[in-house]
């Protein structure tokens, strides 16, 4: 099969021109040990299958990016059968710096000159044919990626190529006097392998590292010859010239370069606005710009947080769907538990987030590809630079929850349009401590019990205190784990363009997918180990007996023809009604009372009533309005003692209406025996946790937990906080022994802990303080070891645990000091 | 007159004379073609006045005053 390779500038049209080669049939991967992005894929023309390979976006060959190393090798080493360069014909001389590059190495090479309608709209007209004879008759072809057109063509001519000879590009006396003498040395060892001998001089003489030690290794002698004659020319450039081979070298490329210009480009006009400078004014002004920023901030984090909750809320009711699926028709045992528990609430976990992910990309994508993001680099970069940060890095801290509510998974993705490898790392160690979606129910439900007052200071102040710890720890990994320099901020602001709906949708697709790929597995894993450890080993017979027996003592007191309706399959909760919770109801009294008002079978009146009751509250206004209207005969049902008249006290209600009633009647005669069995299936849930290898690690770390002001329970709550944040009120909702806490009311929970004696103020703090900079959910360090490797997930593990104990160690001891 | 880069004020224009920086600072100045004899102006600062565009004959870029330091350019005061 016949491979083709891409080059050419980032912004040039290269990854259109991908795509409409290549359509959906891509591959996405990374380079091994790197975290440069791989993206292959097939194309058909004329019938013959070709691979196409897509390489990173650069501006030279130059071996400083791990992009440009990549990029060269694959040019040097692989068995590309030619390239294709994709050229700006908008911005000619700065494209052509690659262009030169790659036909200095002598691969063959055939030229897109791209983008000729915004060429064309600026006035600029190419001499293609002669552009073609400048760099040695290779082929240029005029296209519009974008658009289609001229792309079959340009892999036409593609194909055809065979061999070419180096383009010769003169560098002066000096330099052409050393590159002569190093020339001779270099084919002797046969050391340039298959690349021209002159090529290697070139780039030995660029300061080329890679070059260099390999040289070095291969051919210690001739790397020592070339070390003397590059040193010989630097100190004759530095004297005359005041500057160094690799200047000089660049310098007189782009002087190649202008000759060429002056001959194939020709302009209408010498002086002229561009559209981008016009909006530039607007979106990059010191304070409309900001404010501009922030909106689209905001909208960005509407669309992905509100809107992607509704999608959410559809997932979460196919998941309890598929819940209550498995949990009707499986046998009742390990397996079960292990599918339900395990799996379905593991991998659900994975899917709530798809919807996130998928609207976090298309606005990211969309702010990529139209340019705008490069401009919000520009405007926030002094700011973020302060703390070794890059200007890219705001995105990915204000998805993860810079403004409370976000995500740091969607949040670690972004990251990738961070270019520089030590900001990008920083940035995705340090984002994981914003006070994302799951964090919040924690914080709310700690508020809620100590501090309920102060509610909205308290949410502000751990907003500054994520904000602050995250910067301040960048700082520190600068300093530390990632010292140096940070990359130069050279960057290119792109002319402003509407982004295609095909890229987008290819873009954003095809991360969601990565995501769910890599992460599903991992995911899977890690959430049945998180299971085993909270059910294993199950409570000893002689435990479990003893709950039997209680429970049989309740059932005992239910008169035995209702035994069967009061019981469920699994004994432990009755399978009556709940009864109205009056306080929820309260405010929708007059829709119930008029709906207990309607005579039987007016379904339009009751619809309507019913809707202007919200989602969350119809089902419980529905029940409220039955019992009110058969108040009378609930009462009575309720009070008989035996069952022997219930049948006459329903004739007086409808046939269809009977079995609510019924059954809400017996909820009521029953309500004392109800509680009793919940009181008793939350002890047994407590004591199977206590009893669990969860619960055994949660004793043993109490000699550390202490200092934090942590009992064993907390503890619990904490080792399944690394399966997802909210797990922390679930868990403690468990140990606490109050059934299932639902994370987003947790009301009795927050009472619970407002009047247990191991709680007070400052332990909340502390939780508080330990909550925001403990470890990272586990879909977060599955997402940090997809960006960056797992050498960083496991650090970003350690040292976040690491940090937290510190800071909640100091933050209990002090307070504790200072009497609170 | 010649002065560094980070001196010119917001719409000036002028011609690069040097560029004093080598290493990957170096290749990145220079790749981007900003090398002696090119013509730029200053399109704007950011908020904090760091960084700053660049508009070149076809496109802008932006660098940072640390970076813009390392740039000496000729202009017409």
């Amino acid at each position: 099969m016949a491979i083709l390779a891409l080059a050419g500038n980032p912004n040039s049209g290269k990854t259109s021109f991908f795509n409409a080669l290549t359509g959906a049939r891509q591959h996405v991967s990374n380079y091994p040990g790197i975290t440069v992005e791989r993206k292959n894929g097939n194309a058909v023309v004329d019938g013959q299958t070709i691979q196409i390979e897509d390489l990173p976006g650069i501006y030279s060959l130059s071996a400083y990016s791990a992009e440009e190393v990549v990029a060269r090798n694959f040019l040097l080493k692989s068995d590309a059968d030619a390239v294709i360069d994709v050229v700006d014909g908008a911005n000619l001389e700065r494209n052509l710096y690659l262009a030169l590059q790659i036909r200095e190495m002598g691969v063959p090479l055939c030229v897109s000159l791209n983008m000729m309608d915004a060429a064309k709209s600026r006035g600029i007209t190419i001499d293609e044919k002669r552009l073609s004879e400048c760099l040695g008759n290779v082929p240029v072809v005029p296209t519009i990626a974008r658009h289609n057109k001229g792309v079959i063509e340009t892999v036409r001519a593609a194909l055809s190529l065979t061999s070419q000879e180096p383009l010769f590009v003169p560098y002066g006396p000096d330099i052409e006097a050393t590159i002569a003498e190093m020339v001779p040395h270099i084919e002797k060892s046969g050391a340039a392998g298959t690349a021209p001998a002159r090529w290697l001089a070139v780039e030995y003489l660029e300061g080329d590292s890679i070059i260099r030690q390999e040289l070095e290794v291969a051919a210690p002698q001739l790397a020592a010859r070339m070390k003397e004659i590059t040193e010989k020319l630097n100190r004759h450039l530095q004297s005359t010239l005041k500057i160094d081979a690799e200047a000089a070298i660049a310098d007189q490329r782009y002087g190649y370069i202008r000759t060429i210009i002056k001959e194939v480009v020709k302009r209408s006009s010498e002086k002229r606005t561009y559209a981008s400078d016009v909006i530039d004014k607007v979106l990059t002004h010191r304070v409309v710009g900001l404010i501009i920023m922030f909106a689209l901030v905001y909208f960005l984090y509407v669309c992905t947080f509100v809107w992607g909750a509704y999608l959410q809320d559809y997932l979460q009711d196919g998941i309890d769907w598929l819940s209550g699926f498995v949990g009707a028709h499986m046998a009742d045992g390990a397996l079960k538990s292990l599918v339900l528990s395990g799996v379905i609430d593991g991998v659900g976990a994975v899917l709530s987030f798809a919807p996130l992910i998928l609207i976090m990309f298309l606005g990211i994508s969309f702010m990529e590809d139209s340019g705008y993001l490069a401009r919000m680099a520009y405007m926030l970069d002094r700011v973020f630079r302060y703390f070794g940060l890059h200007g890219s890095s705001v995105m990915p801290f204000l998805l993860s929850g810079g403004i409370a509510g976000g995500c740091a998974v969607p949040g670690v993705f972004s990251t990738r349009t961070i270019r520089s490898q030590k900001e990008r790392i920083a940035t995705l160690l340090t984002v994981p401590f914003m006070n994302c979606g799951a964090k919040l129910p924690v914080f709310a439900m700690l508020i809620a019990a100590f501090f309920s007052t102060h509610e909205a200071l308290i949410m502000v102040l751990v907003t500054v205190l994520s904000w602050a710890g995250a910067l301040i720890v960048a700082r520190c990994i600068r300093w530390t784990a990632l010292p140096g320099e940070g990359t130069p901020f050279v960057m290119e602001l792109p002319p402003y363009r509407w982004p295609t709906l095909k890229g987008i949708l290819i873009h954003t697709l095809d991360r969601t997918w990565q995501y769910f790929r890599k992460a599903g597995t991992v995911i899977l894993a890690v959430s049945i180990l998180l299971w085993a450890l909270m059910a294993y080993p199950s409570l000893p017979q002689s435990v479990t007996a003893k709950f039997d027996a209680q429970r049989a003592t309740v059932v005992q007191s239910v008169l035995p023809a209702d035994r069967a309706a009061f019981t469920t399959d699994d004994g432990q909760t009755p399978a009556l009604p709940s009864l109205v919770d009056q306080d929820a109801v309260a405010p929708f009294a007059s829709q119930i009372a008029k709906l207990a008002a309607l005579p039987d079978g007016n379904t339009k009146d009751r619809d309507a009533l019913l809707a202007t009751v919200d989602d969350d509250n119809r089902d419980a206004v529905t029940a409220a309005a039955m019992v009110e209207k058969y108040k009378p005969q609930i009462a009575a049902l309720a009070g008989l003692p035996t069952v022997d008249d219930r049948a006459r006290i329903l004739d007086t209600v409808p046939q269809e209406e009977r079995d609510s009633v019924l059954s809400y009647a017996l909820a009521e005669k029953y309500a004392a025996q109800s509680d009793k069995l919940i009181v008793i299936g939350d002890d047994q849930a407590e004591q199977a946790l206590a009893n669990s290898y969860g619960g055994w690690l949660g004793h043993a770390i109490t000699p550390l937990s202490r200092l934090m002001g942590f009992d064993w329970k907390t503890n619990i709550a904490l080792i399944g906080g690394f399966a997802a944040k909210e797990v922390i009120v679930s868990s403690l909702g468990t140990a606490y022994s109050l059934g299932d806490v639902d994370p987003d009311n947790s009301a009795s929970l927050s009472q619970h802990l407002a009047h247990d004696s191991a709680w007070r103020p400052l332990t909340a703090i502390t939780l508080i303080v330990f909550s925001i900079f403990y470890v990272p959910c586990f879909v977060t360090v599955v997402a940090i070891g997809r960006e960056a490797g797992i050498k960083w997930a496991l650090f970003s593990m350690g040292f976040n645990l690491l940090l937290s104990i510190v800071l909640a160690i100091a933050t209990f001891q002090v307070g504790s000091f200072l009497g609170y | 007159m010649i002065i560094s880069m980070r001196q010119m004020k917001v719409g000036e224009e002028g011609v690069i004379s040097a560029v004093n920086a080598s290493g990957e600072l170096g290749r990145r100045i220079r790749e981007m073609g900003l090398v002696p004899g090119t013509s730029l102006s200053v399109q704007g600062k950011a908020p904090l006045r760091d960084p700053v565009a660049v508009r070149l004959t076809d496109f802008v870029m932006s660098l940072r005053n640390g970076e813009a330091d390392h740039i000496e350019v000729e202009v017409n005061r």
